[in-house]
């Protein structure tokens, strides 16, 4: 069989989600090897005479049905599920700390994929602890206790840092509130899966 | 972006507990309803010097000073402005500083109370500063806690609004 380019496209997308065993449906790849391949690479090396499609008849899996979960809607009853301090703070859209929630919760989202938890009470979890770590530092700063965004003079005894020390370990980012503690522990297992390299989108 | 309509006064207004000070931007008890709800029937005749409620009024005005002025220390200098606003517009504020001014009275009856935050901290006996002096004490520990527990307290504001600096005075 020999398709236009964009069938072309189309079957090497479909072809990147599948294993190495093809399933029915799915049981197509794109080569150029085909027996007339080399000849017709050398009559025509920019035509489409080069591509091949090969469709394996047999063996073949039968065809699995998605069982992956649309994405959830995430609102703020989720999160004050698991951050009650806050309720009172959340009570409507005019509440300085609502605009902040949208907010975080669009970039958690993107740090923090569906696709990667594929459950959804787990994933609102992760959010909701990924959101609450970044609003209590998020309010930290906005108190301002050091006067350090003030013309005020600025004071040294109340000069809070965002560390933890445990031991002689100084623990930083997600360690450095209860509620990134609790985030990490929950998001380490798949944030190996997350983007490739360990590390990198967090 | 205005105050929610849940907690907000269109202006600040008078009634048979309080009276707004436009000049100064601040509500002050009224001496009667004062006097009727701390159980200070004698408060007139205990301040007076001539038979006149002036020092009793003048009481009532120093209250509300002091009362602010500790309500003033909580927010950072910028924000001074949006406080007088939100103090003299909030229903919940309005109600917090009425409390918080009567129990002042019943406060400063007692210990001298709002007084001692005119003290100098001076110990002249040893030459020494008090260093643990602290400005608490003007409001006492139940002021203290009335100021909190009503968010008095806090750095921020918890709703997101818009002043108009130009009717600072004339309308707040």
């Amino acid at each position: 069989m020999i398709l236009c380019d964009y069938e072309i496209e189309k079957t090497k997308k479909e072809s990147d989600d599948m294993s190495n065993i093809p399933y029915s449906g799915f049981n197509s790849y794109v080569t150029s090897d085909g027996l007339n391949a080399l000849m017709l690479n050398v009559l025509d090396p920019l035509g489409y005479f080069a591509n091949f499609i090969v469709t394996i008849e047999s063996p073949v899996f039968p065809s699995i049905p998605s069982t992956e979960e649309p994405e959830p809607d995430y609102e703020l009853s989720d999160f004050l599920l698991w951050c009650r301090p806050l309720k009172e703070y959340l009570q409507d859209e005019e509440s300085s700390f609502y605009p902040l929630f949208l907010a975080l919760s669009e970039i958690a989202k993107l740090r923090l994929r569906f696709s990667t938890v594929k459950n959804g009470v787990l994933w609102k979890r992760m959010l909701s602890m990924y959101i609450a770590h970044y609003m209590e530092l998020t309010i930290q700063s906005w108190k301002d206790e050091a006067n350090r965004l003030s013309l005020n003079p600025y004071e040294k005894e109340k000069d809070f840092n965002f560390t933890m020390v445990l031991g002689n370990e100084v623990l930083e980012d997600f360690k450095t509130t209860s509620w990134g503690r609790q985030f990490w522990h929950e998001y380490k297992p798949y944030g190996v899966f997350a983007d490739g390299i360990w590390g990198v989108s967090l | 972006m205005p105050i929610p309509t849940y907690d907000r006064y269109n202006k600040p207004f008078d009634d048979e507990q309080m009276r707004y000070d436009y000049e100064e931007n601040r509500y002050v008890l009224k001496l009667n309803y004062a006097m009727d709800y701390t159980g200070q029937g004698d408060l007139i005749a205990e301040l007076s010097s001539d038979g006149t409620d002036s020092n009793a009024q003048w009481f009532m005005e120093q209250v509300s000073r002091v009362a602010y002025q500790y309500i003033r220390s909580f927010k950072d200098a910028k924000f001074q402005d949006r406080l007088t606003y939100w103090l003299s517009h909030s229903k919940s504020a309005r109600n917090a500083l009425r409390k918080l001014m009567l129990d002042m009275i019943t406060y400063t009856q007692q210990e001298g109370g709002l007084f001692t935050a005119y003290v100098t901290g001076i110990n002249l006996q040893e030459a020494k500063n008090i260093t643990d002096i602290s400005l608490k004490t003007s409001v006492g520990i139940v002021g203290h806690q009335i100021v909190l527990n009503h968010g008095l307290g806090e750095r921020e504001f918890r709703f997101d609004f818009d002043i108009d600096l130009s009717k600072k005075g004339v309308d707040w």
